[in-house]
This record gives structure tokens, C-alpha cells and sequence, in this order.
């Protein structure tokens, strides 16, 4: 009797069958964090689209920060005290001053005097969305983290899937058969977006996931203190003195930093316990040419200095700890490496939505029913961004205040409910030409509305509009070409 | 020292240049640009340490990615394939299949991550002795976590199937406890 040897699937195979697996659980997910990130990579010049015609200076006075935190403070009568003052110092990113109490924001003028309140719930909602899925905090960043260690799995199970991978790395075959530019492009950018893939991914696993880390070894050496644990590498806070005395000196231990590190540009000023005797002032500044978020400096109430944290030239694991925030976030070398990062993001998005369609196009030629879930990748796809765009015009429409996360979240819920009822309805190559109209009328009402006289403001206004131009140049392309099936109506970005 | 990381960043741009050049053609001209790349990333590095380094990939990314867009503009047009479409088939729900699914969901994803987690724990408690807990070891414990995590998933979802996916998260546990041990 003839023995039939069963043979083990290779490693390649099974990689493919791994990384298909692990890219399917959280592609959803992953999908709204990248592009959610790919969007925040200039947060404060969305903040300052959806706030235009603010007053914008480039520097702030130490005399001018005292005012702020003074009259900030004034603006707090008949409030619950607050714990905290923290003043942001203008920049190349954001021009203008914002103080902020735990109850309330407002920019201020060059003289240090409350104008407006800020109102930038949008872009804040962007940032929550793409920090911690706009969950609660620290399961949201969990989370978060957790999809960051899947990105990085599904980065090198890919790599293990095909060994070719590399020869073909400069050879894309956009036009002709759909499946195979879906697929060039994923293996595509896949390949020369490897480095950054895995960098943003195990940075924003390490980030997301530390409080896991941190309370674990809270448990084992404080006795369950995590800010303690903290400390080890940010930094602890004097004790606290409930006191009353005169607000700190803030404004003195700007000059202080300026004076003692020239090099170092203050981004933040923060008061904590302010008014009290126990208050503490701490200076975190930028230092040029280096991946750390900044150096902590900490001042006395009265504005003395009482020494720095070493994130900038400490121990090897504070530079790191403090490093990693700048290498996930690309703000550590201007606005052109923000765009190489949204860029490389954009990259990110795509890579993960040919992934999932080219899995529903497999799935769909072996004859299992796929419309249903097709139609609802289409609305992930194509439909989140049109989510975020009617965010904005709802942030518009009800005010600064507005439950921008319900509104999100319903919309897509309601989409979800649509593409299962009714899949014809999530055509993709129709909410691709719905969302390119969504983005370019955004961006006129915005400049026929807010005439905004910055030019970075307008700049994100033509970026909408050749965003809306990139998505509607694939379906003239489509219209173009004949015989193209019409089985395969997904399109995903730029997929030709 | 600008002058220095600017010759960095002219040679990492240039250095895919060449990479491309080779590609698919004389080898030596594409290990010409590898080497190329590496001088770029010392000279960087030496310029500019860490922060140099990261510039310098990074313009190399967006160099290759230029390259890739050029070749897909580039590329000719060709006759799309016959869609291959099976019968649709209606498959009745598979209780062991989806029991499969979740074992190695629970495999994957929990299990992985506490294993993970107590590796890494047992590795910076080995490294600091029984001195306090300082900058260094909580940051290598926060590093490692993800990096050994994705580490299990990559191993695990090479395996055929949920009982072999035991095997990775148990040895990271069993290399844990003997780290903790000798700790």
C-alpha cells in the first residue's frame, strides 16, 4: 500500500498564511491609526487650519510669559484650583502662545494677554484618535501599542513571505491588470517603507505599551507607585505644599535657560501647584539637531534653578526614553521631515488597504461570499477619511465643543450597517470620487470662508485640493483604459 | 559640522541613485551603493549621532520611493488579466475552525504579550542586579517588551498550527523564569 507522505508547508508559505492572518485581525484598526497618523504628523498646522486668523509671532517674551500665567490665573476665579499652568511658546508650527489650566485654554497676544479661547476640538480629536483610538487613555494607548507590535510582526512575516521580495523592488506594474498592481504595490511600498514601518511600529508599541511595563515593575520595587517608576527616567516633582503664596517666576526661569543653555529653545513653561509654596517650575526646552522631545529644567517657585532631568545627556535609557517620542512622531527636524513622515505614512495606508483587498480578491475567486466584506473594507477604506472630513465641517457647524468621537464613531457605525444591508452601495471607485468632491469642497469653503492670511494655512488647503485631485485622476485613468474588469471595484488609493 | 551632515545627506540620496543603477544589472554597481549608504550613515552618525542617522534613512526612503513612483509612471500598459471568479459557495459555519481561530488569537495576542512582558521583566532584573530600579533598566524593559512580543507573533505565525504556537510564548516564559532565577 502506497504511504502518502504529507509534506509541511515551507516557511515562506506558512509565513504568507501568518501574515495574512495577523494583518487581517487589526487591519481595521491599523488602517484608522495610519492614517490617523499620517494626518497628526502636522497637528499644530491643523490646529491653526481649524483656527485661522488667530494673531501668529514667533517669539514670546519672559515678561510676556509671567503676564500669561498671571492673568491666566485671573481667568480662573470661582473654579476648583488648578493643579497645573502650562504656557506653550510660539514656533515655526503653531506661532502662537497658548496658556492652559485643567479647566480652560486661550491663546494669547505677543504682550502675554488672554485673546482667544482655544478651540481646535477637531484636531484634538485627530490626535486622540490616532494616541489611544479615542478610548479611555491608558487601555486606548494599550491598544494602540498592542497594533504597533502587530505592525511590526506583519512587517517581517511579509519579508518572510517573499523571499523575492527584493529583486523586484523597483518594478511597479501600475496599469493592466488590477490584481497585480494591487499587489506591486503593496510588496512595493512594503519593502521600501521596511525600515520606517518597523521604526514607527516598535516606537509606538514601546510608547503605548510602557504602562503595562511600568506598573508591572511598580508592583515588584515602589509598592505600586507608577509615578515613581516614572521618575526613574522623567523626573520626580518637589512634595507638594498646599499653602497659598504669590505665583511662581516664570518669566525668570525663561531668562534663566536662556541665559545658562543657549542652545535650548523653551517650548513649554509649567507651573505646577501654582500659588502655592510648593509650586515648581519646569522649562522644557528643544535642543537643535537631536531626536529627544526636549530637556526638562526645573526652578524653584521663586525662579532659581535646581537642575535638569538628563534627558538631553543623562543616562543611556533617558536619552533613549526621550527619543523615542521624536522618532515616532517625525518632529525632530522641521517641516520637511514632517511631509517625509506623512509621506511614509500615506505609504502605511496604502500598504494596508491592498493588503486586506488583495486577502477579499483571493477569497472572492475561490468562490467564498466576499460582498459583504468587501463592502464593509470599502467603507474603512474610503469612508473613514470621508468620517473625518464631515468632523471637520461638523466642528464647524456645532462649535468648538461639539461630540466630534460620538459623531465619528456613529457615522462609521451607521456606514458598517449600510455595507452589510446593502453592499452595492459601498462601491469604491464612487466613495473615492465622494470623498476627492468632500476634500476639495472642504478646502475652497474653507478659503472662501476663513481668506486665512497665512500661507501654511492655505498651503493645508492645497494639499486638500491635490489630495482630491490624486483621488480623482485614478478613475479618469480607469475611463481611459479599456476592458478593465469590473469585478474588482474596490479601489484602494491610487491603485490605479 | 553642518557642512559634514550635508555631505551625509547628498551621499545617502545618492547612494539609492546607485543602488538603482544596479538593480537588476551589474551587481557591483548596486554593492557600489550599498557601500555608498553605510559611509553615508557613518559620516552622518559621526556628524550629526543618532538624529544624523535618522535623517539620513530617511532621505533615503523617500529617494527609493521616488524611484518606485518614476518606475510605476513608467511602467507600460498591459491587457488585464480574465477575472477568475469560482462559484460562490455557501460554506456552513465550521465550530472547529472558528474554536482554531481563537485558540490562536488567545495564543497570539494575550499569551504572547504576558510572556513577552515577563521576559523582558527577567532581563532588566538580570542586567540590574539587586541595585534600584534606575533609567537604564526601565527603559531596556520597555524596549524589549515590543521587540520580543513582535518576536513571539513573527515565530508563532510561521507554525502550522495552535498546538505548535504553545511552544514560543512557553520557551520566553521558561527563559524568563531561568533569567529571574540567576538574577
Amino acid at each position: 500500500m502506497n504511504q502518502i507522505r504529507v509534506r509541511r508547508p515551507s516557511l515562506a508559505k506558512q509565513a504568507l498564511s501568518g501574515h495574512g492572518a495577523i494583518g487581517l485581525l487589526a487591519s481595521a484598526a491599523l488602517y484608522i491609526v495610519a492614517l490617523s497618523g499620517m494626518i497628526v504628523v502636522v497637528a499644530e498646522r491643523w490646529q491653526r487650519w481649524e483656527q485661522p486668523n488667530v494673531a501668529e509671532y514667533e517669539t514670546l517674551s519672559p515678561a510676556a510669559v509671567q503676564n500669561a500665567m498671571v492673568q491666566a490665573l485671573a481667568l480662573e476665579k470661582g473654579k476648583p484650583r488648578t493643579t497645573h499652568l502650562y504656557l506653550r511658546m510660539p514656533d515655526a508650527d503653531l506661532p502662537r502662545a497658548v496658556v492652559t489650566t485643567d479647566h480652560s485654554a486661550w491663546y494669547v497676544d505677543a504682550a502675554g494677554r488672554p485673546t482667544v479661547r482655544e478651540a481646535n476640538g477637531w484636531s484634538e480629536f485627530l490626535l486622540a484618535l490616532h494616541i489611544n483610538l479615542t478610548l479611555p487613555v491608558q487601555w486606548g494607548m494599550l491598544l494602540v501599542g498592542a497594533l504597533g507590535a502587530v505592525l511590526a510582526a506583519v512587517s517581517v512575516t511579509g519579508v518572510l513571505a517573499l523571499p523575492k521580495i527584493f529583486k523586484d523592488a523597483f518594478r511597479l506594474r501600475m496599469r493592466g491588470d488590477p490584481q497585480i498592481a494591487r499587489a506591486d504595490w503593496h510588496n512595493r511600498l512594503g519593502t521600501l517603507t521596511l525600515p520606517f514601518a518597523l521604526m514607527i511600529a516598535l516606537t509606538g508599541a514601546a510608547i503605548g505599551l510602557s504602562s503595562a511595563g511600568i506598573a508591572l515593575l511598580a508592583q515588584t520595587d515602589k509598592g505600586g507607585d507608577r509615578e515613581a517608576v516614572s521618575a526613574s527616567i522623567f523626573g520626580n516633582e518637589p512634595a507638594h505644599d498646599p499653602a497659598p503664596a504669590p505665583l511662581a517666576n516664570a518669566g525668570r526661569a525663561v531668562v534663566s535657560v536662556q541665559a545658562r543653555f543657549a542652545q535650548a529653545r523653551p517650548v513649554y513653561v509649567i507651573v505646577h501647584d501654582p500659588a502655592t509654596r510648593g509650586q515648581f517650575v519646569q522649562v522644557l526646552a528643544e535642543h537643535p539637531r537631536r531626536l529627544i522631545y526636549g530637556e526638562s529644567y526645573g526652578f524653584s517657585g521663586a525662579g532659581d534653578y535646581l537642575g535638569k532631568v538628563g534627558l538631553s545627556d543623562g543616562a543611556t535609557g533617558r536619552q533613549a526614553a526621550a527619543s523615542t517620542y521624536g522618532l515616532h512622531f517625525g518632529n525632530y527636524a522641521g517641516l520637511p521631515m514632517q511631509l517625509a513622515y506623512a509621506a511614509m505614512g500615506l505609504a502605511l495606508c496604502v500598504l494596508t488597504a491592498t493588503g486586506t483587498t488583495l486577502w477579499l480578491n483571493k477569497r472572492r475567486r475561490k468562490g467564498l461570499p466576499t460582498a459583504r466584506l468587501a463592502a464593509a473594507w470599502n467603507l474603512v477604506v474610503w469612508g473613514t477619511p470621508l468620517a473625518l472630513v464631515l468632523a471637520a465641517w461638523e466642528r464647524w457647524l456645532l462649535g468648538p465643543d461639539a461630540p466630534l468621537t460620538a459623531l465619528f464613531w456613529l457615522t462609521l457605525a451607521a456606514g458598517l450597517g449600510a455595507a452589510i444591508a446593502r453592499p452595492s452601495l459601498m462601491d469604491g471607485p464612487l466613495m473615492r470620487i465622494v470623498l476627492a468632491c468632500a476634500l476639495a469642497a472642504t478646502a475652497l469653503l474653507h478659503l472662501a470662508i476663513f481668506r486665512a492670511g497665512q500661507w501654511p494655512v492655505s498651503a493645508l488647503d492645497g494639499c486638500l485640493l491635490l489630495g482630491a485631485f490624486a483621488l480623482w485622476l485614478p478613475g479618469r485613468c480607469g475611463r481611459a483604459g479599456a476592458g478593465r474588469p469590473s469585478a474588482v471595484r474596490t479601489g484602494e488609493p491610487a491603485a490605479g | 559640522m553642518t557642512g559634514f551632515t550635508a555631505i551625509g545627506w547628498i551621499m545617502a540620496g545618492l547612494s539609492v541613485a546607485v543602488i538603482r543603477a544596479g538593480w537588476g544589472g551589474r551587481r557591483s554597481v548596486a554593492l557600489a551603493g550599498w557601500a555608498l549608504g553605510a559611509v553615508a550613515l557613518v559620516v552622518l552618525a559621526r556628524g550629526g549621532g543618532a538624529w544624523g542617522m535618522a535623517t539620513g534613512l530617511t532621505i533615503g526612503m523617500i529617494a527609493a520611493l521616488g524611484f518606485v513612483l518614476h518606475a510605476a509612471w513608467r511602467s507600460p500598459a498591459s491587457a488585464p488579466n480574465a477575472v477568475r471568479q469560482a462559484a460562490a459557495l455557501a460554506t456552513p459555519l465550521d465550530w472547529g475552525d472558528v474554536a482554531r481561530r481563537l485558540a490562536v488569537f488567545v495564543l497570539v495576542v494575550p499569551v504572547a504579550f504576558c510572556s513577552a512582558q515577563w521576559l523582558a521583566f527577567a532581563v532588566q532584573a538580570l542586567v540590574r542586579g539587586g541595585s534600584d530600579l534606575d533609567a537604564d533598566s526601565l527603559a531596556l524593559a520597555l524596549f524589549l517588551q515590543p521587540v520580543i512580543w513582535t518576536a513571539l507573533m513573527c515565530w508563532q505565525m510561521t507554525l502550522p498550527g495552535p498546538v505548535r504556537m504553545v511552544l514560543p510564548p512557553l520557551s520566553a516564559a521558561l527563559l524568563g523564569a531561568f533569567l529571574w532565577g540567576i538574577s
